[in-house]
Order: structure tokens, then sequence, then C-alpha cells
């Protein structure tokens, strides 16, 4: 049994040829750009679109942490939730949402197969993502396992945490790996993601040892990771693996997480426009400076 | 009765001797039309023909048609002959009165319902314009002669009329080699000049004989093309490649077809059809195929409506002409999959050998090019009205009235069964009677509007001595759409789902609501409205909704047509959905009374198919494909994004493969984003080139209704 958040069919940006993604919620980092946050956290959760209230009140009567003002306008202790749905089910108009369900491998894997005849034609499959899938470590492996064992593309998204026993398992079973890189400088790493990137790049030289399928995938955050020397150094890593990995890819951020957050009631400090294309053009210059040619991802 | 051919040659013929035969008359009419009517060339220098001028002469089966204002005009400037004239033009009305499709009162009444409709469609044709191309009129005269000796004397009247046609094109055909001689020699621009010199050299030849270079076959082919009043060119590149092929000066070649192409979007072409395989799934791609993509891609234009058959052995090379094409925005070429259409033809008791040379008339109705007359929209049957009727006992919830067959008091249903079999005998009920008006139609038609014209370009016609209209064409089965059947089946399984199954609510709580139009009924309608949808791989709802169509398609089968073939279902949407939509009043699946939209051709209702493109397509693939002889339109829409990246394009060719070799009739592609229609709302002017297709077919975005616009914007964009 694992918990997800999302099961989302025709992926194609996703690896290779059409895909289905499978969310797993739980992330052990804290990006403060964080666009899934909805994944964070292990547990499921409650998003509130308050902007839908109409005030009607149906939700009041069985949840103890909800008032309504004078003025039609909806409080919520959060809490006092606990998460029994009994709002979800009361109101008209989707004010609430429970972020994440329970289910076993074989239903998520079940969906996932329903496209296997797009997954045929275009060499796609399953990309396990998250969250962090190595949070759910059993349950990724479980469902990689399944997708191997039906003959589609396997393919994990990954910030590089989890333990190297799981990317070991992984790499056995010929998983193509979509590698987070955010940034070389480990203590800049902690206080953007809250965790240094040793482990994340150790796993990593391992992965390239074992000459795994790699696709290097860098979220280029403006302000945050993408002064000239962030990247020169990124430039400088991916220089010296050159021909280990099959691609590098920046990730220009986009601010859709910041109303997903929102609504899950989650303070975010971090606030930033959308990456502009004037961005997307120095970053590019910049890697292309350091001899490193990037994709850049819609 | 008799009028000078000087002042209306047309007439003239027709009335030379009422005693004749009709197809005779007109056979008469078109030749005098060909001696004296008007001609000229277009501004693309090409013989623009047409039959008539008070008497009209056209395409889309109406055959026969007066121009009211010409008999005006004719009156005005002949005073001496107005007696004659009013007479004519009584004996007209009466003809064309006599052509009204008879209805009782009780199909009028189901046809004001909006619930069904048949026999008014007159129906596009593919004829075989490559008769005249490669045979010439003196080809087709052999076939004449032989049918002659061949056939009952009592037949000869049509092959007269027939003979009499030919006889028009080649009357065209000699005067527009003495008019391009004239041209040519005052015409100083030295290449305009040359454009006469060939069209004169061209009509030393054709029509009569066999096209000898691709200008010669142009030429021709334009000739009888307008004057068949520019309907659909059906497989051109195919019947075009034989003149291509044996043209040396290729540049000259490409210099025309593009002359010709101004010329199609000039005068609103229909149906153009690409590619395909033939018996042995050879694959018939030509070099003439990729050069009709090249130029639909350059010139943007929205007609001709361009069609495109793949199959198994359909080259990597033109998939990529193909993704090109779609990638410029056109919205075309719409693409048809030869494994499932040729099945489809080939279970109506088609042959290989024919069922391999299809194409489509008008937006998308299957034919057999140059072989059949499969009526284009003999009827329609909407599916949410006959729902309707099932859940109302017969009544129309718009008016209170009984109008249809009573099948029980829906309050009372036990199971949920009971529904449905309400439902599906309403539905058979409403099949019979489009069929059966359908006929009706075909009937007066085949007496009233023959057509020995387009006859000589038809098989079957002349060999059997028959006109195209009467069962002459070696084909004749009928077409009957469907509207609604996502809806429908929304409905039904939220019935089942919430009522039976669930038992949330009583088939009574339902009907209170529907009849308040869910005005105070908030929490039913959240569940009805948000119960599963198809469009989106939901075992259940899916299982419902193919189940009624599937009945739909099988239960036509057992009606006969008039002209010799039976009747075979398919499912394509236009403007008519909207108005569908609003004929009904709410529905189960949380539609309201008065809102327009109805389910987008065989896809999802617009906005419920919420999980991608990929999960709309397996819903739709529950439709037995093979079943729906009439073409099974299926729409997606893609943001202009994806066909920038090769991966877009490459993850559009595997997802059109995958859904073919899944067993999948059709598909269309739009390739616009949101903002864009949203943006040429507002300003009309600056998006004039924006092309969106509707149903079957492709049309500039600006110029569709309000209401059709709104259809299309609400339509799901598939989000990656």
């Amino acid at each position: 049994m694992g918990t997800i958040f999302n099961i989302q069919k025709f992926c194609i940006h996703d690896g290779d040829g059409i895909r289905t993604n499978v969310f797993l919620k739980g992330c052990p980092l804290r990006c403060i750009w964080c666009h899934n946050p909805e994944g964070l956290d292990r547990e499921k959760n409650i998003s509130f679109f308050a902007e839908r209230c109409t005030g009607c009140g149906r939700c009041l009567e069985k949840c103890p942490g909800r008032t309504i003002d004078g003025e039609g306008k909806l409080h919520i202790d959060r809490s006092k939730c606990t998460l029994c749905g009994s709002c979800v089910e009361a109101c008209l108009n989707k004010v609430n949402e429970i972020m994440g369900y329970e289910a076993t491998a074989e239903e998520v894997f079940a969906d996932v197969m329903k496209d296997k005849m797009f997954y045929d034609t275009t060499g796609g499959g399953m990309t396990v993502s998250g969250g962090e899938p190595s949070y759910q470590a059993e349950f990724a492996m479980t469902l990689l396992r399944m997708g191997k064992d039906a003959g589609i593309g396997i393919a994990l998204e990954s910030c590089g945490i989890g333990k190297r026993e799981f990317y070991a398992e992984a790499a056995d079973l010929g998983t193509t790996f979509l590698y987070d890189l955010k940034c070389m400088d480990s203590y800049k790493h902690k206080a953007l993601t809250g965790v240094s990137n040793d482990h994340i790049i150790d796993n990593l030289l391992y992965l390239f040892e074992r000459g795994a399928d790699v696709r290097i995938r860098m979220p280029m955050i403006p302000g945050c990771n993408d002064s000239d020397e962030d990247i020169a150094n990124l430039c400088s890593f991916l220089k010296e693996h050159e021909g280990k990995y099959k691609y590098a890819e920046i990730m220009p951020y986009h601010t859709l997480g910041v109303g997903k957050s929102d609504h899950l009631g989650r303070e975010v400090a971090f606030r930033a426009e959308n990456a502009t294309d004037a961005d997307i053009a120095r970053w590019v210059a910049l890697f292309e400076r350091g001899g490193i040619k990037v994709r850049v991802s819609k | 009765m008799k009028i000078d051919v000087s002042i209306d040659p047309m007439l003239s013929g027709f009335f030379d001797d009422e005693s004749l035969e009709l197809g005779e008359r007109l056979g008469m009419a078109l030749a005098l039309c060909g001696k004296y009517g008007d001609i000229g060339f277009d501004k693309y220098h090409l013989p623009r023909c047409g039959f008539g001028t008070m008497l009209v002469h056209s395409h889309h089966g109406n055959n026969l048609g007066i121009e009211n204002r010409g008999f005006k005009r004719a009156i005005a400037a002949h005073p001496e002959h107005e007696e004659l004239f009013l007479q004519m033009e009584r004996k007209l009305d009466t003809l064309l009165l006599s052509r009204t499709v008879f209805a009782d009162k009780r199909m009028k009444t189901l046809e004001n319902a909006m619930a069904m409709w048949g026999g008014n469609g007159n129906g596009h044709v593919n004829p075989d314009y490559g008769r005249i191309v490669n045979l010439g009129t003196d080809g087709i005269r052999e076939i004449i002669e032989e049918s002659k000796r061949k056939n009952n004397p009592d037949s000869d009247w049509f092959l007269r009329g027939c003979s009499y046609a030919l006889d028009a094109l080649d009357a065209f055909g000699e005067r527009y080699c003495a008019l391009a001689k004239e041209k040519a020699a005052t015409e100083t621009d030295p290449k305009v000049k040359k454009y006469y010199e060939d069209a004169a050299h061209a009509f030393e030849v054709v029509p009569k004989k066999p096209a000898y270079d691709f200008t010669s076959a142009v030429h021709a082919f334009w000739l009888v093309f307008t004057a068949d009043g520019t309907d659909s060119p059906g497989r051109f590149d195919q019947y075009m490649y034989r003149a291509w092929e044996i043209t040396e000066d290729k540049d000259g070649a490409r210099e025309i077809l593009e002359r010709l192409w101004d010329a199609f979007h000039d005068t609103r072409t229909w149906n153009l059809c690409l590619s395909g395989s033939d018996a042995e799934w050879c694959d018939q791609t030509n070099e003439l195929t990729y050069e009709i993509l090249r130029l639909a891609r350059e010139k943007k234009y929205n007609a001709p409506n361009i069609t495109l058959r793949v199959h198994r052995n359909t080259p990597e090379e033109l998939w990529d002409a193909i993704t090109d094409t779609l990638a410029s925005g056109i919205g075309m070429p719409a693409l048809y999959n030869d494994e499932t259409v040729c099945t489809a033809l080939e279970k109506l008791g088609i042959p290989p050998c024919h069922s391999h040379d299809y194409c489509m008339n008008g937006c998308n109705q299957i034919d057999i090019f140059g072989k059949s007359h499969m009526g284009l929209e003999d009827g329609e049957v909407n599916f949410a009205k006959c729902l309707e009727y099932a859940l109302y006992n017969g009544v129309n919830p718009m008016n209170g009235e009984e109008e249809s067959i009573p099948t029980g008091d829906m309050r009372l249903a036990e199971t949920y069964e009971e529904v449905e079999r309400a439902f599906i005998t309403q539905l058979d009920y409403m099949c019979y009677t489009a069929c059966a008006m359908a006929n009706n139609g075909q009937i007066s038609r085949a007496v009233y509007g023959q057509n020995p014209f387009t006859s000589c370009l038809i098989e079957g016609c002349l060999e059997k001595g028959r006109d195209f209209k009467a069962g002459g064409a070696l084909y004749n089965h009928g077409q009957i759409l469907s509207e609604g059947a996502p809806d429908t089946g929304d409905s039904l399984w939220a019935i089942k789902k919430l009522i039976f199954d669930e038992k949330k609510y009583t088939m009574s709580e339902l009907l209170d609501a529907m009849d308040a139009n869910f005005e105070g009924y908030d929490e039913l309608y959240r569940d009805f409205k948000n119960c599963d949808k198809f469009g989106n791989d939901h075992d259940g709802v899916d299982k419902v909704t193919s189940r009624i169509m599937n009945r739909f398609l099988t239960v036509l089968k057992r009606y006969n047509t008039y002209r010799g073939g039976v009747y075979t279902g398919g499912c394509s949407t236009y403007e008519r959905a909207a108005q569908n939509g609003r004929a009904v009043a709410a529905l189960p699946n949380g539609k309201k009374r008065g809102e327009s939209l109805l389910a987008d051709s065989i896809a999802a209702v617009p906005g419920c198919d919420v999980n991608g493109p990929t999960a709309c397509m397996k819903s739709t693939l529950n439709y037995n494909h093979t079943d729906a002889g009439s073409g099974f339109v299926f729409q997606i829409k893609f943001d202009k994004k994806v066909f920038n990246t090769e991966k877009g394009k490459e993850s559009f060719k595997g997802l059109a493969k995958a859904y073919f070799a899944g067993g999948a009739q059709q598909l269309t592609v739009t390739v616009v984003s949101p903002e864009d229609l949203l943006a040429a709302q507002k300003d009309p002017d600056r998006y004039r080139d924006l092309i969106v297709r509707v149903g079957g077919y492709s049309d500039y975005f600006v110029d569709l209704g309000k209401g059709l616009q709104e259809n299309i914007i609400a339509r799901t964009f598939a989000e990656l």
C-alpha cells in the first residue's frame, strides 16, 4: 500500500515516448521554490479553495474546526482537522479537497497499464515521481518491478536523496533516471533545500559508474541557484562527467506551486516571478560558455 | 412551348419536348448550354464552367433549381414572352415541389422536436472525374454504346440523356479552345499568353480524348469539376497521377497545380482525399501526394478539405509530412484508417477491390470513389431526445405534448435495466422513423432528381442504364448520423450508479429535479454533474455509452435503402449539435435546459474528459468502429506548443498510430492555443486566417457563429 497524489496520463516531457506519471507522496527535501507542495508530506493533507466558497454553511455541521463570520467568510482551524472528509461530502462547490489517497501497487499499476498501447508505439511507459519516490522506497520499487515485468519503459524521477540500495536496485531493473541537480555548493544546497548535496552527488556518481541511463534535470530559480558561479560549477561538474548522462535539461521556475501552497495552508517565504525568456536565454548562454549544451523543458 | 437558345439555352433545351423523360430533357438542356452557354476563364486562367442561368443544374443532388430573380430579369428584358416565362416558371415550381419529401404527421412532429430527421439530405457525391481525364468523353461513349447493346431499349432515354451531357462537355471544350486562341492572340503579358496557348493546345485534345500531360489533365479536370458544381475532388492524387507521371516539365506542372489550388480555395471546394492502400495493402502514396501536402502547408487555405488515408504500410516519410502539415495549424489533413474503414465497408458487402477505393464526400462521409452514392446524411438521430422520451414516457418535456411512443412511467422503474430498455425502445423507434423518412426522400429524388451528367461519372449507372439517384451506382447504402450518444451514456450511467446501485436518490427525485431544471436540487445536481463521465477510460460509463452507440449502428442495418443498399450509421457533429442540445431540456448528466453543448462527435462531452487524450481515445475504442460505415469522427485539440518540438511531433505520431492500431476509424487534429481563440473572438480581423476543425471540415474561426465559437473554446484542450 502506498500513498499517491496523482496519476497523470499522456506526459511527454518526463522520459521517452508517451508516459504515465505516478506521483508518490512525501519528500525529505524542503526546497523553498517547491512547485508540488501537495507532495511534500507523507501523510494526506487537505486543500481549501476558499475562493470557491459561497458561505452556505453546509460544511459546518460535522466539522468543529470551522466558523462563518458575519460577512459569510469561512474560517478554518486546521489543527482540528482529522481528515474525516465530511466537508468534501457536504460542499457543493469543491472548496475542500483531500490531497493523496492510499492505493495498492496493483491498483496503481492497473491504471498505468490502461495506456500500454500508447507506450508500445512510442517507447514510453511509466515514470515514478513525487514527492520523492525513495521516501516510499518499497512501493516505488514494486511499481518499477511491475513495469519491467510488463515490458514497458520505466523511469524514476528523483532528487537523489534515497538510500544507495534503492538506486542500485532500480538500476538493476534498467530504470531511466531523471535526476535532479539543484546546486553544486553544498552549503547553499542546504540553505535552499534543507539538506546538503553530498549524498545526492555520491548517488549520482554511483549511477554514472554503473553506466545507468541518467538524464540530468536542473531547476533554475531566479536569484537562488542561477548565479554565474552556480552555473559555472554545474558546468564543470557536467563537463567532467560528459558522456555518462544522456542529456542535461534546465527547468525554468514557474509560480504554479505558490497557489497550491496557499490552498494547503503552507507558508511560502519564497516568492518570485515566472522565469522570463531573458532569464532562460541567459542561462542557456552561460551553460554554453561552460561547454554544456542544455535542453530547456517546457 | 419554345424559347430561343439566345435567351436561355438551358430553358430552351429543357422545354424543347415536354413529352420526353426528365433525364433526357435535362440532357438536352445541358447540350444546348454547352453550345451556347456563357464561358470564360477565371482569374487563375482556368476554364470555369457551369450549367444554367434561370434553370440551374448543380451538384449536391439538387440537380435542378430555379433562379427566380433570373425569370424576373428575363421578363423585363423580353416582355413579349412574359406569359411563356410565367408558364415555365410554374411548371418548374411544380416539378421542384413534387420533389419535397413526403412525411406523415408523426414524422414531422419528431423532426420538429429535433429527435430525428430524414430525407432532406441531397447528398454530396464523389464522381470519378478521372474518367474525363483518363478516358475522355469518347471513352465514356464506348461504355454507353456497349450498354445500349446489352440493355433493354427502355433505358435508352437515360443513355441518350447521358450522351447529351457528354456532348455538352465536348462543345465546351471546342469553344474554350477557340476562346483560348483568341485570348492568346491579344494577350500582352507573356506569362498569361503562355497560359492561354497551353489551354488552346489542351482543348485540341481534351475532354474528348485522354489528357496527354498534367496541364491538359488539369484543364479537363477543372472543366468537368466546375460543370459538376465543384463538389469533392475525391482521390485526386490517384487519378491525376498518370498525367503527372508522363509530364516531363515538372516545374510547369507544379505551377498549374498551384493555380488549381488557388481555384479550389476560391470555389470552396469540398473534400480531397490523399494516399491510401490497394486491396493488397500496397501503399498508393506518390509524388503528387507530397506536392499537395506541401501546397497545403504553404497556402494555408481552409478549402479544400484534405483527408488522408493511412494503413499498415504508410511510409514514415508520409507520416512526417502529415505532422508537418498539421503543425502548420490548418487542422488538416484529417486522418482515416484503411484497416478499419475498409473492414466496415466490406461488412456492407463491398468487396476489397472496391472498399480500398473509398474517399470522403463533403465533410467526412464515406463513399466509394466513382462507384457509389451512399447518400450523405440521409438522416440523423438525437440520442438525448430519445432518452428524454424514455424518461417522460413518450412526452416531450419542452412542450408537454405526447410525441413519441409510450415506453412506461420511469418513476415506477425498479431496476436500471428497465430504464435502459425504455431508452433502447425509443432509439430503435427513432432509427426506424429516420430510415423510413429517408427512403421517402430517396424515392422522390429517384423520380424527380435525374442527373445524367453526374451519372456519366459513376460506375454502374451507364452499365445498368439507370440514374445514380435511382440506384444506378454500384453501391447504394444510406447513412444516418447520431448526435449526443456520450451525453446520453453519461446520463444513463449516472442513473444506474446514483439511483439503482448506490440508492442515493430515487427516479422520482431525479425527474422532479429535471422538471425544475435542477433549481433547488443543489446536492442532486452536484452528484449527477460530477458523476463519472465518458472519455476518461472509465469502464462503467464507457460500456453504457458504447452499448447504446453499438445498438444504433446495428439496428440501422435492419433497414434497406430505397436505392438498393442498407442503412449504416456514423457520427460527426456540426453546427446542429448546438441546436440539438437546445431542443432538449435538463438531462441527468447535469446539462440544463437551454444549454447548447452536446458531445463533440464520438468523443466526450466538452470539458468532461479530464484525463487527457489517451484516456479519451481509449474510451472511444469501446465503440464498434467497423460497424460505422458512415464515418466516425474523433477530434482532438493540441496546444501549438506540442507541435513545436520534435518530441511533441513524435508523440503525436505515436498517439495516432496507437489509436489506429486499436481499431479507430478517424482522427482530426486542431493545433491551436486557447489564447488564440479568445483573442480571435475579440479581434477577428487580426485572426482571419485562424482555422479550426468543425465536425468533419475546417473553417475560419472568425467566420463561425458565436455559439459554435463558444463550443469550440469549451472543448477540452490536450494539456501537456
